[in-house]
């Protein structure tokens, strides 16, 4: 099963991020030939027949989610770039190193939405991608792919890159559209009703839109040969952790599984050691075991990957594997105090209650930790997110993830638990040094 | 209409309105913290999760946000909802010291209230608590940082009704607090309303950190004197002091706020200069006298010495409706004058109006209306104190009957001039001051918190005042005092109560003074709909706002 690139396509051609490489690869050609339509429908419809789905770890039909939103007179239209997530860079690449495939498939997005102002809410903390984005809409604005009367086709199309105040929650739209109004990013009860500035504004994932060139250039029949019935195209995983070639590797949807992507592309863990656990869809899905690593990349098949109660996530692709250094509490106590900090602290559950659960991994993971702990986690846990019938005691689903993902390492590691209480010190002999792989080939 | 079903029961309710307000008017107390039924909902503290089912399965919804809908059906009890409730308390009380009997808010806490009805008996936090600073945030505001339940309650209030955004949320998770932004502080004139909208006892007056804890505080129904728009309040006594005053909720008048002049002016009536004693004699002939001494002094010579048309009556807007009718009558059957007058008090910004309507009046009387209206309604004309100052100086009035307002009166120093050129002044105030020196008898009166009576606001509202404290030694009830300068001059009146007087007026204006009651009476439009009843009353007996049963209302 080879790589099927899309999105990583010209990924390493010298100078992509520049315009005139970018053109040389054939870009903007697909903006034109949506101009060329001069019916914005018909770029939708080639979206819908393509059958793009979002990429940003929600898998939902992207034409679909859209036609509400037409239908209410979206005025804007904010791309979400603030991925932050541990684990998951893949946004980052695609800004940092093709910033121009993204403005491009911002651009068909507009044209199809007719919408007219694009704010680009990109993470604080990337600020080289930010400076390469901003001169990536200066350039195209300059061959003219920007402003008023767009090639002579009357559209109109301002992109405005914007940074955020750093922190993860923006990664809600609700408190991606308040921070961009200058208020504190804080999540908002808004299904259905998302605004911005008092107008109509539809949020879509950047990693997304990046597909929307190669569809619109050579056509949805095309698209759909790749990936999977429901879920065409390809996927781009993040591996990471402790294997030897960790990176980028864009798949078609369903074209392998991820005992393969771990084995065959990223190289397995390192000589000597044994693969413990993945981390298989970004850190809010439940950790797996090294015998449940046969499941096929398709958000399909992820119903319940580990079998039992837990619902699985496919999430944004971001896979981290770890190896028998890894010490299991030492992970939720990671996981534990990234959710802690980057809770906004509305939801007492969330804001509160991650940082109850900071505290007793802390002590658990010192050797401090007592019999009673382990249920304590797991009843913690379960007051901010029960698995089967949800209590909402959170707003959005931040406080949520992180008691899904403890949950599932004590599912699958509960023994592992118990052993630092038993023997009142971490069992685990921990490799703290940064290694890299002896034959790296991380390819970005 | 729609029609629910609440808790198993029909309910009728008008589509898209509030679940949770619905509720409380059916009687279903959904316990919540960071809503306020003033405020936006920003659905945060997620207490008031409830079990609704919908057309597909049951879902648990925060009931603050969420719209009725035709065949809703609503569960508010039951063990999931139980079970997401003790574990929201629970997550509240990690951080928070539990510290409860030396809180200012023991007693009044609405998060104290809710984890024992609904919360976990023991807790299972066993780490350390974060440990925060106190703050002043500005006006005497004080926040206790690690008391912050961060329901932003506070920073929607500076937020949507007072326009002033002063307050925000900083830092993140665990360690959200409530400050002010740098380089500001609190200082909106409602300020004061942020402590009692604080569900817990994270905002705190400073001034009032020493007053006695809300369970023995007594709290009296009555109105603001503080300015014309007639704010609904509740006077908290103890041992006869006032220690502090609080909003009730009236929706159309004050809704739920009072503002700070009025929240802490009433300091006077405990201040040291209060007249206690009758006195007669400018300057150094001067001397403290008895009651009968005063009376018949003031009273012979306006009666015998000053022929009609020399006498002034000078009301200041201070004085009751009940009060304003004896004046009324003493100028016109007693003195046989026409010369009464209404000497303003008037705020020279005028009417200063917040985001949401709550307006402080330019008017800074309580009752000029209601002087107005009893005066005209007698048959007289009401004059300003601009055209009797002229009348004193060219000598046609050579007395006056003149009365105080609350605080300590200062004189222009024209009016002072004018004043000293009576031959003959009665002064009626409470505190000592530039008047009462220029005064030939000073009458002792009292507070509107030591009196009965009413009080018609700047729309015409007649609302009751009650008396929250026995009048202080030694000074005596505005009406009786006019009732005994009426009886020593020979009218032939016997009003047993203010009550009395209230008909009697009431007869003389033919329905147009109606007592429209200060939130529990019978509205003045004549819809006969009673304040009262649903989330109002809930509210006020609550302790919404520290309105409520924690202290024993007299009413």
């Amino acid at each position: 099963m080879p790589e099927c690139r899309l999105l990583l396509r010209d990924i390493d051609v010298p100078d992509i991020e520049r315009i005139d490489a970018y053109i040389a690869c054939g870009g903007y050609r697909a903006f034109e030939k949506a101009l060329a339509t001069g019916e914005p429908e018909r770029v939708l419809a080639e979206v819908r027949e393509a059958g793009l789905q979002n990429r940003g770890g929600e898998w939902y039909p992207l034409a679909e989610r859209w036609v509400p939103h037409l239908a209410e007179g979206v005025h804007y239209l904010c791309v979400d770039a603030s991925e932050g997530e541990p684990g998951i860079f893949r946004d980052r690449k695609l800004i940092e190193r093709h910033p121009h495939q993204i403005v491009e498939g911002i651009t068909i997005a507009a044209y199809a939405l007719g919408v007219r102002v694009v704010y680009v809410y990109i993470r604080e903390e990337m600020r080289r991608g930010q400076v390469l984005l901003e001169r990536a809409v200066a350039e195209a604005g300059g061959r003219g792919f920007l402003g008023g009367n767009i090639l002579g086709s009357g559209f109109a199309l301002d992109i405005y890159v914007h940074s955020g105040a750093g922190g993860y929650i923006p990664r809600e739209p609700t408190a991606l559209l308040r921070s961009l109004e200058g208020y504190r990013a804080e999540p908002r009860k808004g299904a259905g009703g998302l605004t911005l500035f008092g107008r109509p504004a539809l949020v879509e994932n950047v990693g997304t839109l990046a597909y929307l060139p190669h569809i619109v250039d050579r056509g949805a029949a095309w698209f759909r040969r790749m990936g999977s019935e429901k879920y065409p195209g390809t996927g781009v995983f993040c591996v990471s952790g402790h294997v030897r070639r960790p990176g980028l590797y864009e798949l078609e949807v369903g074209g392998g599984t991820l005992r393969e992507l771990i084995q065959e592309f990223a190289g397995g863990v390192r000589a000597g050691h044994e693969l413990k656990g993945v981390i298989p869809g970004g850190i809010s899905s439940p950790v797996l075991r090294p015998e449940e690593l046969d499941v096929r990349l398709d958000p399909e098949e992820w119903a319940v990957p580990g079998g039992g109660d837990f619902p699985g996530a496919f999430g944004g692709g971001g896979i981290i594997v770890m190896d028998d250094t890894t010490c299991m509490v030492d992970t939720a106590l990671n996981l534990a105090k990234f959710y802690a900090r980057e809770s906004c602290g509305q939801c007492p559950a969330c804001g509160a209650g991650t940082h109850w659960l900071q505290k007793v991994l802390e002590r658990v993971e010192k050797g401090e930790g007592r019999r009673e702990d382990l249920e304590l986690l797991r009843s913690v846990a379960g007051q901010i997110a029960p698995l089967l019938e949800p209590s909402r005691t959170t707003l959005c689903s931040l406080g949520e993830e992180f008691a899904w993902s403890l949950l599932g390492l004590l599912r699958s590691f509960g023994e592992e638990f118990e052993r630092h209480v038993i023997e009142g010190r971490c069992p685990i002999e921990k490799d703290r040094r940064i290694k890299v792989p002896e034959t790296i080939s991380v390819r970005f | 209409m729609a029609t629910i079903t609440l808790n198993g029961r029909q309910v009728e309710a008008q589509e898209g309105e509030n679940l949770l307000l619905v509720a409380l008017e059916q009687g279903v107390h959904i316990p919540h913290l960071c809503f306020h039924p003033a405020l936006s909902a920003p659905a945060g503290c997620r207490l008031c999760l409830v079990e609704v089912e919908g057309m597909a399965e049951k879902e648990m919804i925060t009931a603050c946000d969420t719209r009725i809908a035709d065949g809703m059906v609503v569960n508010t009890e039951g063990e999931r909802v139980a079970q997401a409730r003790a574990a929201v308390l629970e997550f509240l009380l990690l951080n928070h010291p539990l510290n409860c009997p030396v809180c200012h808010k023991a007693g009044e806490c609405e998060l104290q209230e809710y984890v024992h009805a609904h919360g976990r008996a023991v807790g299972r936090f066993d780490e350390e608590k974060l440990t925060r600073d106190k703050k002043v945030l500005g006006k005497g505001v004080l926040l206790h940082t690690e008391r912050c339940i961060g329901c932003t309650r506070c920073v929607r209030f500076c937020d949507e009704i007072t326009g002033t955004s002063e307050l925000g949320i900083f830092a993140r998770g665990a360690h959200v607090e409530v400050d002010v932004f740098p380089g500001t502080e609190l200082e909106n004139e409602l300020a004061g309303n942020v402590v009692d909208l604080c569900p817990v006892g994270a905002l705190i007056d400073g001034e009032l950190a020493t007053a006695p804890p809300a369970w023995k505080l007594k709290g009296i129904d009555s109105i603001c004197p503080g300015c014309s728009a007639g704010c609904n309040v509740r006077v908290d006594v103890h041992r006869g002091r006032i220690y502090r005053l609080k909003p009730r909720v009236n929706p159309d008048v004050n809704r739920y706020w009072i503002c700070d002049d009025g929240r802490y002016g009433w300091r006077y009536v405990h201040q040291e200069g209060r007249l206690g004693m009758p006195r007669c004699g400018r300057g150094t002939a001067e001397r403290d006298v008895s009651w009968e001494e005063a009376i018949g002094e003031a009273s012979q010579r306006l009666v015998q010495q000053f022929g009609p048309e020399s006498i002034a009556v000078i009301c200041s807007g201070f004085q009751t409706n009940e009060e304003s009718f004896l004046l009324a009558r003493l100028a016109a059957d007693l003195w046989q004058t026409h010369q009464l007058a209404l000497w303003p008090r008037e705020d020279a910004r005028g009417d200063v109006e917040f985001a949401d309507g709550f307006t402080l009046r330019g008017d800074r009387s309580p009752n000029s209306r209601g002087l107005r209206e009893v005066v005209t309604g007698m048959g007289l004309e009401l004059l300003s104190s601009e055209l009797i100052w002229p009348r004193i100086e060219r000598g046609e009035i050579r007395a006056a009957l003149l009365l105080g307002g609350g605080d300590e009166e200062e004189l222009e120093e024209e009016v002072h001039r004018v004043l000293e050129q009576l031959e003959w002044l009665v002064v009626m105030d409470i505190v000592d001051s530039e008047l009462t020196r220029v005064a030939d008898v000073v009458l002792p009166g009292v507070s509107a918190f030591e009196k009965e009576g009413s009080f018609t606001n700047v729309d015409g509202r007649v609302q009751r005042v009650r008396r929250a404290i026995p009048p202080l030694a030694g000074a005596m009830p505005d009406g009786q005092i006019l009732q005994k300068l009426g009886e020593e001059g020979g009218m032939e009146w016997d009003y047993k109560s203010t009550l009395e007087i209230s008909a009697e007026i009431g007869r003389l204006l033919q329905g147009g003074y109606a007592d429209t009651g200060d939130g529990n009476r019978v509205r003045g439009d004549g819809s006969g709909q009673a304040y009262g009843g649903g989330w109002v009353d809930w509210l006020q007996r609550c302790g919404f706002f520290g309105v409520g049963d924690h202290t024993k209302s007299s009413h």
